[in-house]
């Protein structure tokens, strides 16, 4: 329990670091006006701050661009979490070993529906407060898998193989070149510089090769980034 | 029964107050004054101007409620004025001005139209293109291609090409949007308990009319089915698993009602044994199509259209008290035509698989029917009025808009949405070719310089 809420802890830097992505007035697939904070919703807040006049009537010169964000839900984010990490279906996250946590344990608070038995014939329109908790079990269990399977392939890991999961400390540019694995498979793009400083500084607090590489996954997996598009 | 003394004056008061809820003058009322208010279009002002789910108000609608002195529809015109001067919904934008500049004044999220700059970024389309019609995440190497690209736009539509083709449009995301319209029940359907239909084939159908470039009408026309391979079958299909009474009760099953019967969603056994179930007159099964494909929520009071001397209590339901006759008055007459098709039986169905087929003398009222206006013979006229209509473009695009964004389009977004359906009859209904037009615009891939 300890070690989770450390890494839960230090993970959060790397989450905030990421989460510029989507507070930078320009550049980033999905930047957001305003003040840039991010409200309940996943969307960010601020536009409706800038008002001008219409007709002599105060109103909005931009669109509500806060509710522009889309929901990644859980079928693309299964398939984006199993292309990233190379894992199969059956090697994602499941209750007490049996039940999927997409398809049935989690479904709702990931964004779907099951109509037939539960009669549940819509899906929710927002994620609930919820839902952040369900995708941190999903990524932590995925990333953990991972993390997981490479140490047991060693020299053949396939994500993790930047620096040994046994190692004490990894060195700084052994945790940029994993970090930059992670952020091509999972986020479909380049980390920038000051995310990869981040990264750095976070990994210098660890001691553990296999608790950063989780901790990295975790971070950049669960970051806003990977939820909302 | 001993109720708190509020309560039971307040119930008093329910009885003896003149009208003070909305009824379908009072949507004209405020139409007339504003009649360029959303939801005004088509003289059908929505309920949602006053509503969140009709009978509760939204902050517009409890401004007027609490300065109306008497019955709404003497006093309205007077009480809209008061409240014009408010802000009810705290938004910044006061209640007069919203009416006038498509804005809601009972809407927070909705304010008025307004010039917007946004820039529509082919990375952000791409990434929505995948995740909502694939069911992926967009990959490094495709994003690399796209940033590389000479014209990116084509590739956003050639990947979208290929989602539409994929097993998770069709089998997926299809088949969730279909749920509200076929509400299936595991414990009645195909393997349950007891089965009064088999409701696989109502998704099958669905899936089938809104992909591969097929004419979205057809959901209101077809006549054939799509087996569990994917094949059209003509004709009538038996039941699959043999009618019995024992452990398990089967009644139901394959598609028994006379190919020259059908319109499509609205014919298949499931739909018919589920919404009309025993009753005579079909008010349900008619207000779920009017519903789920013409997007006019009864319940809500949308899609009012009164017929004269309506409702006739057909059914002896006491409908033509004036507070029940607000809705029937529209829904009756839109309910006669389904009256000639079985909902369920039981010792018939049994023996020859008689729900959801058609039977001329199961009412004598079938011809008196009229959809919006327009008096039809038979369900296969109210059909083809329904798939021919405005509200029905409306309603395709309107789903496929909130199923990729999960919300309403926004007022500045109003000029899009309409080109979606207004195009639809140009693309010959077709489902993919809108959703090309969807992913270009601003909507869907727009983004803040």
């Amino acid at each position: 329990m300890k070690k989770f809420i450390s890494l839960l802890i230090l993970s959060i830097l790397v989450i905030q670091c990421s989460s510029n992505r989507l507070r930078r007035p320009s550049g980033g697939n999905a930047s957001a006006p305003g003040t840039g904070s991010i409200d309940e919703n996943g969307n960010p807040i601020g536009a409706e701050d800038a008002k001008g006049s219409v007709n002599g009537s105060t109103a909005v010169n931009m669109p509500q661009a806060g509710r522009t964000l889309i929901w990644k839900r859980y079928r693309p984010l299964e398939t984006g979490l199993m292309a990233g990490l190379g894992l199969t279906k059956d090697q994602l996250c499941t209750e007490l070993g049996t039940n999927p946590c997409i398809d049935k344990v989690h479904l709702t608070v990931l964004g779907g529906n099951e109509p037939f038995l539960n009669g549940q014939y819509e899906r929710a329109q927002t994620p609930t407060v919820l839902t952040a908790v369900a995708v941190d079990r999903v990524v932590l269990s995925s990333c953990g898998k991972r993390v997981e399977l490479d140490r047991t392939a060693g020299a053949a890991a396939q994500i993790f193989k930047f620096f040994p999961l046994t190692a004490a400390k990894p060195s700084d540019d052994q945790v940029k070149q994993q970090a930059t694995e992670l952020y091509h498979r999972l986020l479909a793009r380049e980390p920038e510089a000051a995310e990869l400083d981040a990264i750095v500084k976070f990994a210098a607090s660890s001691t553990a090769g296999d608790k950063i590489a989780l901790s990295l996954c975790f971070a950049i997996g669960s970051s806003a980034e990977n939820i909302f598009l | 029964m001993n109720l708190p003394i509020r309560l039971q004056w307040w119930l008093l008061l329910c009885f003896i107050a003149g009208p003070l809820e909305a009824t379908t003058i009072s949507t004209e009322i405020f139409c007339q004054k504003y009649p360029k208010s959303l939801g005004c279009e088509t003289k059908q002002a929505s309920c949602n101007i006053c509503h969140t789910a009709a009978p509760s108000l939204n902050p517009y609608g409890d401004d007027i409620s609490k300065n109306l002195t008497g019955n709404i529809d003497v006093m309205l015109l007077e009480t809209l004025d008061k409240v014009e001067g408010l802000d009810s919904d705290a938004d910044g934008v006061k209640n007069l001005d919203e009416i006038l500049n498509a804005g809601a004044p009972g809407n927070k999220a909705v304010k008025p139209e307004v010039k917007v700059q946004l820039t529509y970024d082919p990375a952000q389309a791409f990434k929505r293109v995948k995740s909502i019609y694939c069911g992926q995440t967009a990959s490094f190497d495709e994003m690399n291609t796209l940033k590389a690209a000479t014209d990116p736009k084509a590739l956003v539509h050639a990947e979208l090409s290929k989602c539409l083709d994929t097993a998770y449009w069709k089998n997926e995301a299809l088949q969730r949007l279909a749920d509200k319209k076929v509400q299936p029940l595991a414990a009645v359907g195909f393997g349950g308990n007891v089965v009064i239909a088999d409701y696989r084939y109502d998704y099958r159908l669905f899936s089938y009319i809104m992909s591969g470039d097929r004419d979205a009408r057809e959901l209101l026309s077809a006549q054939y089915h799509i087996d569990v391979n994917g094949n059209k079958v003509d004709g009538v299909i038996a039941r699959e698993e043999a009618a019995q009474i024992g452990q398990r009760i089967v009644i139901g099953g394959g598609q028994p009602l006379a190919v020259n019967r059908r319109a499509g969603m609205m014919t298949t056994q499931w739909f018919l044994a589920f919404y009309t179930m025993f009753s005579v007159l079909p008010r349900n099964t008619a207000s779920q199509v009017y519903r789920e494909y013409l997007g006019m929520d009864i319940a809500k009071g949308e899609g009012l259209m009164p017929v004269a001397n309506e409702p006739k209590d057909v059914d002896n339901r006491k409908v033509g008290q004036p507070a029940c006759a607000v809705c029937h008055s529209t829904l009756d007459p839109l309910a006669y035509s389904f009256s000639t098709y079985v909902g369920i039986e039981t010792v018939q169905a049994f023996l020859f698989n008689s729900n959801g087929t058609y039977r001329a003398n199961r009412s004598t009222y079938e011809a008196q029917g009229q959809i919006m206006g327009q008096p039809v013979p038979d369900l296969l006229a109210w059909a083809e009025k329904a798939r021919n209509s405005e509200a029905f473009k409306k309603n395709i695009a309107h789903m496929m808009f909130s199923q990729a964004l999960s919300r309403e389009p926004m007022a500045h977004e109003k000029a899009e949405f309409d080109a979606l359906w207004q195009n639809l009859a140009t693309d010959a209904y077709s489902v993919n070719k809108m959703l090309h037009r969807f992913v270009d615009t601003l909507a869907f891939g727009g983004r803040q310089p």
